[in-house]
């Protein structure tokens, strides 16, 4: 066992009190997948490739870029224009020619997550983007696989380790509204930042491969590098997490996750199904059914009160301190009612549900 | 008066125009986020967690004056 470890290369690591050729041993025969190869993905893999992790795969489908180099110190300016993970690939190699790397130059999306997932032991989210952060938590939820969770903002950081029950829907069930959560692009973001967070979800990685110390499972760091604050907080699982998480892999595949459409635009007023479901869990909503008395099917299972459209400007509904939801069998009707709603009480919480009747009877199926 | 201190993170910031606010003491979370939502209404379209002691409060809980309360926002970038 001992005979196939470098000890000059690891020697600094392995006289650290509690590591020793054991852990190093676990490292080398582990393999991790870490998915996007940017700000976060970059310290993450010169972190992992140095201290030996034996296999790692990196996804990413991006192009090395000028705007990429003040804070993705894997590449260098001969690399723009150049693919992301071949990039890096010759870089760690550079670095570390004893580790197996694997590129997957591609997006990473429902569709071929599980296949490339199943081929590694722990799972590295360095994505910038919320649909594959809920799919990577989705999938590793289906398949068992503990899956170390980074993001930034601007000059703060989150990092969790999500094992067995615990994934990101038990933080926030669905994603926010597009447009609420500015990404690096248009928020803006510093490499020192990046790197902080990059190497702590290396380190997580580390510590859960080799059983050394108290990995972040269950426990969500939020960091702010202005002021050094370090926030943890624990995440219990969410039963109500449950219902918006897929069950099976057919269901996971099947889902839109947001990769293969772009969604129709959105008035300010409307709500989509996930997002309506999301505000009913998270407090009181004022329900409305505006549909007429002989449009089907019933809204079951949700507490509303029925208003139809012909009765509407006769029964218009009180201003409530609850959010109020119009709903009809479309959502163009339940549109026409919000706006009217919005006009009469203008600093009052209203939405019209997407797609209405119909759109929420298909997600439940 | 009695208050209570609030750290906020992310474009949580923004809305409030500081990282750390101070309201008068409350008794519970439903009196917080009432709070919260009347003196900075852009919170009510905002997503986060609230954290009470280091854990995720969802539903109605007392609150102790010496608490240590965060709100949480969703980050995505990387």
């Amino acid at each position: 066992m001992k005979d196939d470890i470098p000890y000059t290369r690891y020697h600094r690591q392995m006289i650290l009190p509690g590591f020793g050729a054991e852990a190093q041993h676990r490292l080398l025969k582990a393999s991790a997948l870490v998915v996007g190869a940017g700000g976060l993905g970059c310290p993450v893999l010169v972190s992992l490739a140095g201290a030996g992790l034996g296999t790692i795969g990196m996804v990413d489908n991006g192009l090395v870029e000028l705007s990429n180099l003040h804070r993705q110190f894997l590449y260098t300016m001969s690399g723009i224009g150049m693919p992301k993970v071949a990039c890096a690939k010759n870089a760690l190699h550079a670095l570390n020619p004893d580790i197996t790397l694997h590129t997957y130059d591609t997006t990473l999306t429902n569709r071929n997550a599980i296949g490339i997932l199943s081929q590694y032991d722990i799972i590295i989210d360095a994505t910038d983007n919320f649909e594959s952060r809920y799919m990577l938590s989705d999938a590793c939820r289906l398949l068992g696989k503990p899956l170390v969770f980074g993001a930034v903002s601007r000059l703060e950081g989150q990092v969790a380790v999500f094992t067995g029950d615990i994934g990101y829907r038990d933080l926030f069930p669905v994603p926010p509204k597009p447009g609420e959560v500015a990404g690096c692009s248009e928020a803006g973001v510093m490499g020192f930042v990046t790197g902080i967070i990059g190497h702590m979800m290396a380190g997580e990685c580390i510590k859960w491969i080799t059983g050394k110390g108290q990995p972040l499972a269950g426990r969500l760091l939020t960091y702010s590098a202005m002021k050094n604050i370090f926030w943890e907080t624990q995440i219990e699982p969410w039963p109500q997490a449950g219902t918006t998480a897929p069950v099976s892999r057919e269901d996971f595949e099947s889902r839109e996750y947001g990769f293969f459409c772009i969604p129709a635009p959105l008035s300010p007023l409307e709500i989509l199904p996930h997002q309506f479901r999301s505000l009913c869990l998270l407090e009181p909503v004022m329900v409305y059914d505006i549909r007429e008395p002989d449009e089907l099917p019933l809204l079951s299972g949700l507490a509303h009160e029925r208003i139809p459209v012909s009765l509407f400007a006769d029964r218009f509904p009180p201003a409530t301190k609850e959010p109020a939801v119009f709903i009809c069998q479309s959502g163009k009707r339940s549109l026409a009612a919000a706006e009217k709603y919005r006009a009469v009480y203008p600093g009052h919480r209203v939405y019209s549900l997407y797609g209405g009747v119909l759109a929420l009877t298909e997600g439940n199926e | 008066m009695n208050r209570i201190a609030i750290q906020l993170f992310g474009q949580l910031c923004d809305i409030a125009q500081s990282d750390r606010i101070l309201l008068p003491a409350v008794d519970d979370t439903e009196q917080l986020i009432n709070a919260l939502f009347a003196e900075y209404p852009g919170l009510r379209s905002a997503t986060f967690l609230l954290a009470v002691d280091k854990k995720i409060v969802r539903g109605k809980q007392s609150i102790q004056p010496d608490a240590e309360i965060a709100l949480l926002p969703p980050f995505s970038g990387g």
